[in-house]
């Protein structure tokens, strides 16, 4: 993919994130002029980058909606939960376009489904009396044009005015198409006067100019300021074909035969003809060329009939004309006038539309200017390629685990060289080293935090869409979105916050109906928090909705063969309720396209826990339910106890380390081939690792026939497991097993150490299951 | 193509394209113009066309062809 595209992709993602929040921002506050224009800006800067690509349907959704924005923004239209809907589906459409494109699949181009959102979004600009071209699809039908505004063929020169008429009489279809390109046609290839020359079946074109001309100096010649008007003899479909990238630009009107009489009765110019033939025919018969000048009016006149389309009036024309040659007097001919033309000089330039066209357009100009001024707004954020920042990231790892080797120069220096005074100069050379090194590291993986934001701004969309759908009130409360952590883990955590939020609106809140026959407030409440404790991130999504019955629950599970009848008698409530992370576990009633395939909640257990968290559910029935996460802010710097066995290094993560202790071998029970131990009044399950490993090595016992044994802990499980030798604790970058020893579930990842030997990570979670 | 500049008039031969745009109007900020000679353009881009418009500058000569005449016709006037 090309980088500009990339960048692109990039940016339009975070451009329709945020479109969407504001939009939503926008429905609390619909009078907010501030957050309408920064919405309408983001648009607009979207609209303006896909310009770049070839993505018309993309950038003629996107016109569309600006288009909308601008209407709201100005007043023109009032902000509602439709208008929302519109363009959030519209987004959504550009959303789908955009996850294609950077899915390598190309733009799927589906013109109508793009007509469709440009039609839907056109059909909020109400007032507009024009119906719009549809692109190639062609779906708008002829009878929809407005009807032409007689004074606009004032523009057409005399011969191409005949030519119409004439075509008209013949049966002729005309259409005019009032082109106005976008400012910024010209930095999307367009060149619009070429593309109006090129109209199949023209009969004529013209320029129309803005009202005002910016002076030259201020002049931006590639800002497009002149619109165009054709007039076509070609049917819809072609000339929709024609215009099919543009179709957002144009408007079609009618050419109908009786547009022109209105023109004979409104038109100046005509008035000023048929002032000047009044003018001729009121002066003194009295001269020899009067026949020859009476016979100069009635030609006039009968072309004006015929420019009035009222050519059926030639007739008493005639009558009239043989009267006053006869007569040689004017006379006739005036009555005649004052009989068919009979209208006062109405005020016309009310209803020019070209100044209200004109007027639109330099105010669009305007605000293009002020756009740009504003898009150019300095960025303070940096873009960034993940991959450097991990290659950063890697670099600072493998420094701390240089300098990790200083301590041992040092020693070899004192004991090896006899050197005390250097050993001492190098320690303390290495702990400046070790400060800006920690500093570093640190600074590095701040880049790396994201705010849990990241993650909970898709919600209030989805919550205000499914709780639509499901006919619920619900009211979102979201804390501590600025809680940061690496940005692995809150990626990993998006989809499993929303799985458990469609469950929370689909199974835990109530409809407002249940809710009220509970005695409790109409609409629901739905609260994510989270916030920092120590080195981990909780996150709290909790509801007060009718909450999780464990007898349900146990009823379930045994249905589904999940437990048996025994077990389920020994449960305790809080036991039951943990079902729901079973796998294969779904309660829903009806399978929904929400949440409820059964595919629930261990998904979101196993996702939590693949980036080192942990996840607690508790409930209580009828007051509601809480779910609890736990993860780390990184998981770049692991804390690991170090560990031997068999004469190997392993190290263990911290986090799940309960406590060592020296166990009296006797003290080890054997159950058939397990082993137990009691410890602290609990019976605790025993392994030696060296049997996992496939180490055929007995774990070896001090001085005092004791064994090592290393408490860990996985959720509410724990379990001793045996090794020979207990080292100390250190700071290690975990780097997962490249290729086929990734496979390897015994091992977490490996890490340097500071004299440079492989320390191989246990993961201790596989062993426990 | 070409746009020359001769004795305080623009002469456009040919198709004239949009990057004469930005020539034409750095050199109209600078010089006095009579007006534009279209006779030998056959096809002339908007942005360049919008820059004469802006400028108020007459028709010197229209173009041969008759097409662009008329598109010209309906915006710019003969000196």
């Amino acid at each position: 993919m090309n980088p500009l595209l990339t960048q692109f992709l990039s940016e339009a993602g975070d451009a329709l994130e945020e479109i969407g929040v504001k939009l939503m921002a926008l429905e609390q506050n619909p009078s907010d002029k501030e957050l309408m224009t920064a919405l309408f800006r983001l648009v607009h800067t979207l609209k303006g980058n896909s310009g770049l690509f070839d993505f018309p349907e993309m950038s003629r959704v996107l016109h569309a909606g600006e288009d909308l924005m601008d209407a709201v923004r100005h007043g023109e239209l009032p902000f509602t939960r439709e208008l929302a809907d519109c363009l959030l589906d519209a987004m959504d459409y550009v959303g789908t376009m955009c996850s294609g494109l950077a899915a390598g699949q190309g733009l799927s181009v589906d013109a109508a489904a793009a007509d469709l959102q440009v039609r839907r979004l056109r059909q909020f600009r109400a007032g507009n009396p024009v119906a719009e071209l549809s692109g190639a699809a062609g779906s708008a039908n002829e009878g929809e044009f407005a009807s032409l505004d007689p004074a606009w063929l004032k523009r057409l020169p005399s011969a191409a005015y005949q030519q119409g008429l004439e075509m008209l009489a013949t049966g002729a279809t005309l259409t005019w198409v009032h082109f106005e390109p976008s400012a910024d046609c010209f930095y999307q290839g367009q060149d619009p006067l070429h593309l109006a020359s090129q109209t199949p079946a023209l009969l004529w074109g013209g320029i129309g100019v803005p009202q005002a001309w910016p002076a030259l100096e201020q002049l931006d010649a590639f800002s497009s300021q002149l619109h165009y008007d054709v007039v076509s003899s070609a049917p819809y479909a072609e000339l929709a074909l024609h215009y099919r990238y543009v179709s957002e630009d144009i408007q079609c009107y009618r050419w109908a035969d009786g547009t022109t009489t209105q023109l004979a009765l409104t038109s100046p110019a005509l008035q000023a003809l048929l002032e000047a033939q009044r003018a001729v025919l009121a002066q003194s018969g009295d001269v020899e060329w009067q026949a020859g000048r009476l016979r100069s009016v009635v030609s006039t006149l009968t072309s004006c009939l015929l420019a009035g389309g009222r050519s059926h009036l030639q007739a008493s024309l005639d009558t009239a004309a043989e009267a006053a040659l006869v007569a040689s007097s004017g006379q006739p001919l005036l009555e005649w006038m004052a009989r068919v033309f009979s209208v006062s000089p109405p005020a016309v330039d009310v209803d020019l539309p070209a100044p209200v066209t004109l007027g639109t357009g330099s105010e669009r100009d305007a605000s293009a200017v002020v756009r740009q001024t504003e898009d150019g707004a300095v960025h303070k954020t940096l873009r960034v390629d993940e991959s450097k920042i991990d290659r950063l990231m890697n670099l600072i790892g493998e420094m701390v685990v240089a300098k990790n080797a200083i301590p041992y120069l040092a020693e070899r220096a004192e004991a090896v060289y006899g050197l005390r005074e250097l050993g001492r100069e190098i320690k303390s050379q290495y702990a400046v080293i070790n400060r800006i090194s920690e500093e570093m590291q640190d600074a590095i993986m701040q880049v790396r935090m994201l705010p849990v934001s990241f993650v909970f701004q898709r919600f209030p969309r989805l919550v205000r869409d499914l709780s639509q759908r499901l006919g619920k009130q619900v009211r979102l409360v979201v804390e501590g979105e600025e809680t940061a952590a690496d940005k692995n883990i809150i990626e990993a955590l998006g989809d499993p916050l929303v799985h458990i939020v469609r469950n929370c609106l689909d199974h835990g809140l109530e409809t407002p109906e249940q809710r009220a026959v509970a005695g409790k407030s109409e609409q629901g409440t739905l609260r994510i928090i989270a916030s920092q404790q120590s080195d981990r991130v909780l996150i709290e999504i909790s509801d007060d909705g009718r909450g999780i019955d464990p007898e349900v629950i146990k009823h379930k599970a045994l249905e589904k063969g999940l437990i048996d009848p025994a077990a389920a008698e020994r449960m305790t409530a809080q036991e039951a309720v943990n079902l729901v992370f079973a796998a294969g576990f779904s309660t829903a009633e009806t399978v929904s396209d929400l949440s409820g395939r059964g595919v629930g909640m261990d998904v979101v257990r196993n996702a939590v826990e693949r980036v080192s968290g942990s996840i607690a559910l508790e409930s209580v029935v009828g007051k509601g339910t809480c779910i609890r996460l736990s993860l780390p802010l990184s998981m770049a710097v692991t804390h690991v106890m170090t560990v031997e066995s068999n004469g190997q290094m392993f190290g263990v993560p911290m986090d799940m380390v309960v406590e060592t202790v020296r166990l009296p071998a006797q003290a080890v029970r054997h159950i058939k081939s397990s082993m137990t131990a009691v410890l602290r009044e609990r019976v605790i399950p025993l392994r030696t690792l060296n049997n996992w490993l496939g180490i055929a090595a007995e774990p070896q016992r001090n001085a005092d026939d004791e064994l090592a044994v290393l408490v860990v802990r996985n959720g509410e499980e724990q379990m001793g497991i045996l090794i020979d030798q207990f080292h100390g604790t250190t700071d290690i970058i975990l780097k997962p097993l490249p290729g086929i020893l990734g496979q390897l579930p015994a091992y977490a990842g490996s890490a340097l150490l500071g004299d440079g030997t492989v320390l191989m990570v246990l993961n201790l979670r596989e062993m426990m299951l | 193509m070409s746009m020359e500049f001769i004795d305080a008039r623009i002469v456009l031969r040919e198709e004239i394209d949009i990057e004469q745009a930005e020539v034409a109007l750095a050199w109209l900020q600078e010089n006095p113009c009579w007006g534009v000679d279209f006779e030998a353009c056959t096809a002339l881009h908007p942005a360049v066309l919008q820059v004469f418009l802006s400028a108020g500058l007459p028709v010197l000569r229209w173009p041969q062809q008759a097409g662009l005449t008329m598109w010209l016709a309906s915006v710019m006037q003969c000196d």
